[in-house]
């Protein structure tokens, strides 16, 4: 509200490379990668925006240049305004960001979210592990090129593996009701459950 | 009176030895879902004195982005209900309130308001819980059997509007599923006025109780500082001493009309956490019957909503979805061509959809004609379409303008449907 337009055009004035973003609703600005530190420092020290209220991952797709984008929200506790800053990663291969966990350390499992959901990397991250799926597992799961119905995988733990000859098998349900895989027009056949009666009063219950 | 955390012994003895005292390691969890929710924290302690913590949080991952990808805007609504149990009515609303935002969609005074009393009624519940099963946690069981009491009134009040107790679904895309029913009003503001000298019944029990207060008070201190630097919201922010709340700082969906106060702590700790919750369900019964006495007469559901129309597809990455949503044209109607030419799977969906559509009336050149029976459905068809499609790119995508659509004044409606667009046109 009233300090963000000013913070935006401080941060044009400041950064060459700070451009508008689209937005909606609050101010929003693109930001170079190089520059993504800076401008957060400046944000927090010199205009107000003292608490980092979400990080997020956004993948535009396979194919799309630039893939990765990591969009910061920033908020002041002070002046109740909201301000977003979007750095796109420059490498779609090996997406990487510097870490804001040196300014907020409430970004740490922020950032360690959208590495573990899009394997964005974060320079200078005190501890980068997974913090959702288990260290060792191999995909990204928020990617676009990642399935619904998930990818088969051996269980965490290579003894029980082992032991049990089981293993994370892709979702049957493709994902849940509503959703049918492609080429399964009909719900009656995409999602079992929908033709099962044995509920009902009308077909003799299974077994009575 | 020292309480026995603050016997300084541990600590001391933890700094005296440095690296090579014993630690003893344990695994704290995974506990059962129906409990507080699933996570497992590793532990290092140290007699009493935990040293470290690192919390494993993954279990109950399901990843909802994703399946959001893949719905239209409204069927995600039930998943809404999961993301915090405790509250679905105030999720419900947050999620609405979202995508009505990205539509520019404007709900009606009293769809706002039902939204009101039910997100305060759904902290109400969510803070009794939280105060129950806090109780019971330090070892005061009876705290817990009168919130559950006042709990179960608010579920049935629940039902009443929604339709079930616990997975409310009630919001939509620019209103509430169906309006407040006959006499519930009433019933909200006979449960706010009996709910009150209960609440102060169950906060006696705790608030100067002395084993409450031992277990409690300077135990779990987070700064003012740490707590913004952390991100953290809600009843633990304002525990900590910040007086942030979204609805005086920022309000939405008509706070700023209601008279209420922002409940705040001095120490940060477990004890002033306790307290801002206590006060804030206060302040929420304010909010409630302030909304009630003024409740607003009209329509509680935006009609132009039933005009957006998302682009669904299987893959439906966000950002073409977000310009079609976005658009000032609020009744664009954008239509992706169907990605299977299969036409006798593409006629059942509708067919089966009685008794929003007749059945089909006209089979010609691989154009199939339905003939909707009343331009009300017409949104329920499209997601139905919608959500049988394949990804396309969007330049494919057949667009009717909006003004063919409202200037035809007929009430029923035609698909038309071949291998390369869908198109529907209303007629008389």
């Amino acid at each position: 509200m009233p300090a963000s337009p000013d913070a935006v055009a401080a941060l044009k004035g400041g950064w060459a490379g700070v451009t508008d973003r689209a937005s909606l609703d609050h101010p929003a600005v693109d930001v170079p990668p190089g520059d993504l530190l800076g401008v957060l420092r400046a944000l927090k020290a010199s205009h107000g925006f003292d608490m980092l209220v979400d990080v997020a991952g956004v993948d535009w797709g396979v194919g799309a240049r630039p893939r990765f984008t990591v969009v910061y929200h920033l908020f002041s506790t002070t002046a109740h305004a909201y301000i977003r800053v979007a750095a796109h990663c420059p490498d779609n291969a090996a997406p990487e960001l510097p870490s804001a966990a040196g300014l907020w350390p409430g970004a740490d499992w922020h950032e360690r979210e959208a590495f573990d959901m899009f394997g964005i990397r974060f320079s200078g991250h005190p501890d980068l592990r997974r913090i959702i799926m288990w260290d060792g597992y191999p995909y990204h799961p928020l990617r676009k090129d990642f399935p619904l119905a998930g990818i088969e995988t051996p269980l965490p733990d290579a003894e029980v593996s082992a032991e049990t000859k089981a293993g994370l098998i892709a979702a049957p349900m493709v994902g849940g009701p509503f959703v049918a895989a492609p080429g399964q027009i009909n719900m009656g056949e995409a999602e079992p459950r929908a033709k099962d009666e044995s509920w009902s009063e009308r077909p003799p219950k299974p077994g009575a | 009176m020292p309480t026995e955390h603050a016997y300084p012994d541990s600590a001391a003895r933890i700094a005296r030895a440095g690296a090579d005292a014993e630690k003893l390691s344990i695994s704290m969890g995974p506990s059962h879902p129906s409990t507080h929710g699933v996570l497992r924290i590793q532990l290092e302690l140290d007699g009493e004195v935990v040293t470290r913590a690192d919390p494993v949080i993954g279990y109950l991952h399901r990843g909802d982005e994703k399946i959001a990808e893949n719905m239209t805007y409204n069927q995600f609504v039930p998943y809404t209900d999961r993301l915090d149990y405790l509250a679905p009515l105030a999720n419900n609303m947050a999620y609405a309130i979202a995508v009505e935002k990205l539509a520019k969609l404007e709900v009606p005074p009293r769809c706002q308001a039902i939204r009101v009393i039910t997100a305060e009624m759904a902290r109400i519940s969510s803070h009794l819980l939280g105060l129950g099963a806090f109780g019971i946690d330090v070892g005061a069981w009876t705290v817990f059997m009168y919130t559950f009491t006042e709990r179960e009134k608010l579920y049935k009040l629940f039902e009443e509007l929604t339709g079930a107790r616990f997975t409310t679904s009630y919001s939509r895309i620019g209103g509430v599923a169906r309006d407040v029913p006959e006499g519930w009003l009433e019933r909200v503001d006979a449960f706010c006025v009996q709910f009150l000298p209960n609440l102060e019944e169950v906060l006696n029990l705790l608030t100067r109780n002395k084993i409450f207060m031992d277990r409690t008070v300077g135990i779990g201190v987070i700064s003012r500082e740490d707590a913004i630097a952390y991100g953290l919201t809600g009843p633990n922010l304002r525990g900590s001493g910040v007086p942030l709340d979204l609805r005086k700082d920022r309000p939405y969906s008509g706070y700023e009309q209601y008279d209420f106060d922002v409940a705040v702590g001095a120490q940060g700790d477990s004890y002033d956490r306790y307290l801002v919750r206590g006060e804030e369900m206060r302040q929420s019964v304010r909010i409630i019957r302030q909304a009630v006495a003024k409740f607003p007469p009209g329509k509680w559901s935006a009609e132009e909503a039933r005009k957006v129309v998302q682009s669904a597809s299987l893959t439906s990455t966000c950002p073409s979805e977000l310009v079609a949503l976005s658009s000032p044209r609020k009744s664009l109607i954008v239509i992706p061509p169907f990605g299977l030419s299969n036409e006798a799977s593409a006629r059942r969906p509708l067919a089966a959809m009685s008794p929003a559509c007749s059945t089909i009336t006209r089979v010609w050149g691989g154009t199939v004609t339905w003939t909707l029976r009343s331009s009300m459905y017409i949104e329920a068809v499209l997601s139905r379409l919608a959500a049988r499609m394949r990804m396309v790119p969007p330049s494919s995508w057949a667009e009717i303008a909006p003004d063919e659509l409202n200037s035809l004044p007929g009430t029923t409606a035609t698909v038309t449907w071949n291998p390369a667009r869908v198109s529907i046109v209303r007629s008389a």
